[in-house]
């Protein structure tokens, strides 16, 4: 908190400050799933699954005379209102600045919990005062941490120094709030969805510290840990670990997580890029996947088991970049779960398939276009995307975008046939102010099957995105820091 | 007394031939040549060269060269025909040789210098009044600076000539075509021309001004070598009708470089001040990192060098994931990031565009110099393709900072789980099962399971309170089979739509009893970091009382 005194101490000079805002309306319709019944009487079978005259499948339970299924219910529709604020102040003395991220949500329509967080009407991203000097630098306030492990926000402090040159580390610690979130474990949102929600906030506490000896490589090493604030038990104690070399023009990286509590690696991976010649750059990535659970659910004592994967990634370029491709390939294989039957066996594998492309047909035009297909477990998509967009001196570009995509999902209701036709576009009102807008409509191609979800949907959204005041440190834009 | 007469008129006739001869060469780079005297034509009339060209040596102008009468006593149309010959004019030079001070020097010294020493061709040595323009090794011959090349690399040009601004005489003409050294034409000449003292300077301006270097240089007002040349309209006017070249340094064209160059940036900021105001890094760098180095660059004038301008490109970063499915609007959104509140405002035009799309391919580092010029869009690399999917590593060894170019918002805007910068292809919601049972890309990395996945799944009727009439799995009448191996490949899907207690139904002492735990379950470690999750299935501590 020291830092607070020297902050209102701070010589009033070369101050600057640069707020952003991006005001968003949303709007989206969808048929949400809802259950239904029928008279038992009414189907024509027997047993546990049983179907209508209409053809649905209803699930009949015991003696229940009505029998249940879920139908797409009527349309409901909800308009997202959200307001962005980001403030960077500095030139409060020397190092010295402060940075603010906040967001206010509403909602109109009839449907507003169809869109996440809808519920919330204020969230405070990040609030911090920071302190920098040439090799260290101090935060308090809320900030988040975004790393391997994933990204966290917590209320608290954090110091960063670099002792030596390609060396630097990092402590951070606070009350920390849920990952990927900002809100807190023991918040309404989880406990709306979770009858076993935690009980108590947590601390988070973590290190960093990376290496770069040289500008062609460099490694890291993290570890983190959050503790309940009764400090009973642990939510989470994971390490991380990566690193990147250029190694005779092939760029290598690797990347892994282990989480303590379990002892397994969550994500393992090792990666080389090269390029060939000037229009080629080929990839192929190894991986090892197993999902990371927080210490407060039990899932992480189901055993579950992760896949190793390969990937290979392939791009061809002009030189001028006026046509691109892209194409990927991947294979992925699960471990044995010790659980599956032989007579009922489940698919453990999966591949995919894509390219991808873009041609600058002409200065303004740019036609793009993919084709991805992807079949594993749980679920499978063959998707197509082809769109053509035009853009003018920088300042006005108007896209249209027409898809087609089929999902089928292994152990769900049905599968979708959806085509799709967007159109988007933006204005740059003045150097900081843009307007931008897109408007979308989904259509499901059904083919008889009546029970099937519904997934046809009509999205649209303008935004509204605008700079006040200018960069920290530029002379030309307000000051240095 | 005789001899000294003779050789002073011989000296005359030398300087004379000189000058002459310098002129001729000068009014040759200018395009027009005046007819000469034919000198060798009248070897019988004239004994001595001083007998007209008296004013050489002395400096006198009046009898530099005869007066037109002299020829009309011959030529006057009967002895001879008549000719038109004129008094030259003092021809335009940048040379500040002088005939007079040579004759004093090689009478002072007793040399055997004479007009022919210089004004004829060696093997006409010994032929009278076989005159011939001065050559400039006609020089080297006597001066100390001995060499056998004009624009030898040690040749101090200031020797015979004088800076670029004192000839005031030459015209725009004669200099756009002035002698271009051979050493300018190396292949890394441009890279390290700067002169390494103030002698190398003083050679510079013999045909160079301060608008030479102002053409390209951001920092000429800052670098002693260019403040030290003086301004000349001449080279201003020709100066402003070419474009600023910059060679490309190999360092630049090296696969690192666009994304690390902030290193060699802070320990040599004035190096990059050659060609770079602070325009070429906000183009990018719209965040606080970097901006002490940048601060340090000089600004983008109207009016002077702008420096290499570098654009991001608006019409898209090639090498964004799932490029054609994304709505056109995500790949704008990212390059409006960045014009949003970098490239703003600073008018000027760009000679430069460069589409900003993907990290310097290592391959590219072939050893040229590229140079830069108008007219020509050059592309830079910045990440790698798919660099949004993979820049994990990279970042957390610090191989890239983000925040040199980034603002916070930057991360936050995918990270903080909400999707405002549109990641996901369009209607992602209708297409992302596929992704969500790969988990190619994590989900955690960005989302809450529950307050993000879950929930969603509940309010759209996906997931369901009641694990009987789930909507899922109805048409699978042997789920109840197929579900242990469903769940153990893939957990945090079932976790997305199902509560724990949907499991615990089962998975407990309390339901059904049934244990969960797969081979090589380590129960002690889990409970020894959290001993209240056992408690979720069990009754009582299952390892109460072991070790």
């Amino acid at each position: 908190m020291a830092i607070w005194p020297a902050l209102l101490a701070a010589p009033l000079y070369a101050q600057g400050v640069r707020i952003s805002g991006t005001t968003t309306v949303d709007y989206v319709d969808v048929q949400p799933l809802v259950l239904d019944s029928v008279l038992a009487s009414s189907t024509s079978d027997s047993g546990l699954l049983r179907r209508t005259a209409d053809g649905i499948i209803v699930e009949c339970v015991g003696a229940d005379p009505y029998c249940r299924y879920y139908r797409s219910a009527t349309r409901v529709s909800t308009g997202p209102v959200l307001q962005d604020l980001e403030l960077s102040g500095w030139g409060l003395g020397t190092g010295i600045s402060i940075y603010a991220q906040g967001r206010v949500r509403t909602s109109i329509g009839n449907a507003s919990e169809i869109w996440p967080f809808a519920g919330d009407h204020f969230d405070l991203l990040a609030a911090y005062a920071e302190l920098q000097r040439t090799r260290w630098r101090v935060r308090l306030g809320r900030q988040w941490y975004a790393s391997p492990l994933g990204y966290y926000a917590y209320d608290g402090g954090s110091v960063r120094a670099s002792p030596l040159p390609g060396l630097s580390g990092e402590l951070y610690g606070g009350w920390g709030l849920a990952q990927g979130w900002i809100g807190t474990r023991t918040s309404s949102a989880i406990s709306a969805v979770e009858d076993l929600p935690p009980d108590d906030r947590g601390y988070i506490l973590g290190a960093a510290i990376q290496y770069r000896p040289t500008l062609r490589g460099g490694v890291s090493v993290q570890y983190q840990r959050e503790i309940r604030t009764d400090r009973a038990a642990l939510y989470s104690e994971r390490m991380a670990a990566a690193a990147d070399l250029l190694l005779g023009g092939t760029r290598i990286d690797a990347r892994a997580v282990y989480d303590i509590a379990t002892g397994d690696f969550n994500d393992a991976r090792l990666r080389a890029q090269r390029s060939l010649g000037r229009r080629w750059i080929v990839s192929g990535e190894v991986r090892h996947y197993l999902p990371f659970f927080e210490l407060w659910t039990i899932w992480g004592a189901f055993s579950p088991v992760g896949y190793n994967e390969g990937l290979l990634t392939a791009t061809w370029s002009t030189s001028d970049e006026r046509i691109r491709i892209d194409g990927s390939a991947s294979y992925r294989r699960y471990a044995e779960t010790n659980a599956g039957l032989g007579f009922l066996p489940l698919r453990n594998d999966g591949w995919t398939v894509g390219a991808q492309g873009s041609w600058r047909v002409a200065p303004a035009w740019t036609a793009l276009g993919g084709y991805h297909i992807g079949v594993g477990y749980g679920a499978s998509r063959s998707d197509f995307d082809a769109g053509v967009r035009w853009q003018r001196r920088e300042r006005v570009w108007l896209g249209v975008n027409g898809s087609a995509f089929q999902t089928i999902e292994e152990f769900s209701v049905g599968e979708g046939r959806v085509l799709g036709l967007a159109v988007d576009g933006g204005v740059r009102l003045s150097a900081d102010t843009r307007v931008a807008a897109d408007i979308a409509l989904y259509h499901h191609t059904q083919r008889g099957a009546p029970q099937l979800a519904n997934w046809n949907q009509r999205r649209a959204s303008i935004r509204l995105q605008w700079t006040i005041g200018g960069d920290p440190g530029l002379a030309e834009r307000g000051g240095r820091r | 007394m005789r001899s000294r007469r003779w050789i002073v008129a011989l000296a005359m006739f030398a300087v004379f031939a000189v000058l002459a001869t310098a002129a001729s060469a000068v009014q040759a780079q200018g395009g027009t040549r005046r007819a000469g005297f034919p000198h060798q034509r009248h070897a019988r009339l004239f004994p001595t060269c001083s007998g007209c060209h008296a004013g050489i040596a002395t400096g006198d102008s009046a009898s530099m060269y005869p007066p037109p009468s002299l020829c009309a006593r011959c030529h006057d149309g009967t002895v001879e025909r008549r000719v038109s010959w004129s008094t030259p004019s003092r021809p335009a030079t940048n040379l500040k040789f002088s005939h007079t001070v040579h004759e004093r020097a090689s009478t002072r010294h007793g040399d055997t210098l004479t007009c022919a020493s210089c004004h004829s061709l060696p093997e006409q040595r010994t032929t009278w009044m076989a005159v011939a323009a001065a050559r400039p090794s006609a020089c080297f011959a006597c001066h100390e600076h001995r060499t056998t090349s004009h624009f030898a690399e040690t040749n101090p040009c200031t020797r015979c000539h004088v800076p670029l601004v004192r000839a005031a005489a030459l015209s725009v003409e004669a200099v756009a075509v002035l002698p271009r050294p051979r050493s300018h034409d190396a292949p890394d000449f441009l890279l390290a021309h700067a002169p390494s003292d103030a002698a190398a300077g003083a050679r510079c301006a013999t045909c160079h001004a301060r608008e030479s270097c102002e053409r390209c240089h951001v920092n000429a007002d800052l670098l002693p070598a260019i403040t030290a040349l003086e301004r000349d309209p001449r080279v201003a006017q020709l100066a402003a009708s070419r474009p600023a070249v910059y060679p490309v340094p190999r360092s630049h064209r090296q696969g690192l470089w666009a994304s690390e160059h902030g290193a060699a940036a802070r320990d040599n900021v004035s190096s990059c001040a050659n060609c770079h105001a602070q325009s070429s890094c906000t183009a990018c760098h719209i965040g606080s990192g970097g901006a002490t180095t940048i601060g340090k660059l000089p600004r983008a004038e109207p009016g002077k060098a702008q420096g290499v301008v570098i654009r991001r490109a608006t019409s898209g970063i090639p090498g964004e994931p799932r490029a054609s499915t994304a709505p056109q609007e995500q790949r704008g959104e990212y390059a409006w990031r960045m014009q949003t509140v970098s490239d703003t405002g600073r008018g000027g035009a760009a000679t430069v565009r460069a589409a900003l799309a993907a990290l310097a391919t290592p391959a590219a580092d072939t050893g040229e110099v590229v140079e830069l010029d108008s007219g020509r869009v050059h592309y830079v690399r910045v990440h790698p393709p798919d660099f949004v999917n993979t820049h994990g590593p990279v970042v957390a060894t610090g191989g890239m900072t983000c925040s040199g170019c980034h603002a916070q918002r930057f991360c936050t805007d995918c990270h903080d789980g909400e999707t405002r910068r549109r990641f996901h292809p369009a209607n992602f919601i209708a297409r992302h099962a596929t992704e969500a049972f790969g988990r190619q890309e994590d989900c955690t990395r960005c989302h809450n399971p529950e307050a993000f996945c879950r929930s969603c799944h509940v309010n759209v009727g996906q997931a369901t309170r009641n694990p009987r009439h789930a909507a899922f799995h109805t048409r699978q009448p042997l789920w109840l089979l197929q579900h242990g191996q469903a769940a153990r490949q893939s957990l945090e899907s079932c976790a997305s739509c199902h509560q724990q207690r949907d499991c615990l139904r089962c998975h407990s002492t309390i339901g059904q009893g049934v244990n969960p735990h797969g081979p090589g379950f380590d129960a002690k470690r889990m409970a020894a970091r959290n001993r209240l999750v056992c408690l979720q299935c069990h009754l009582s501590d299952p390892l109460a009382g072991r070790p």
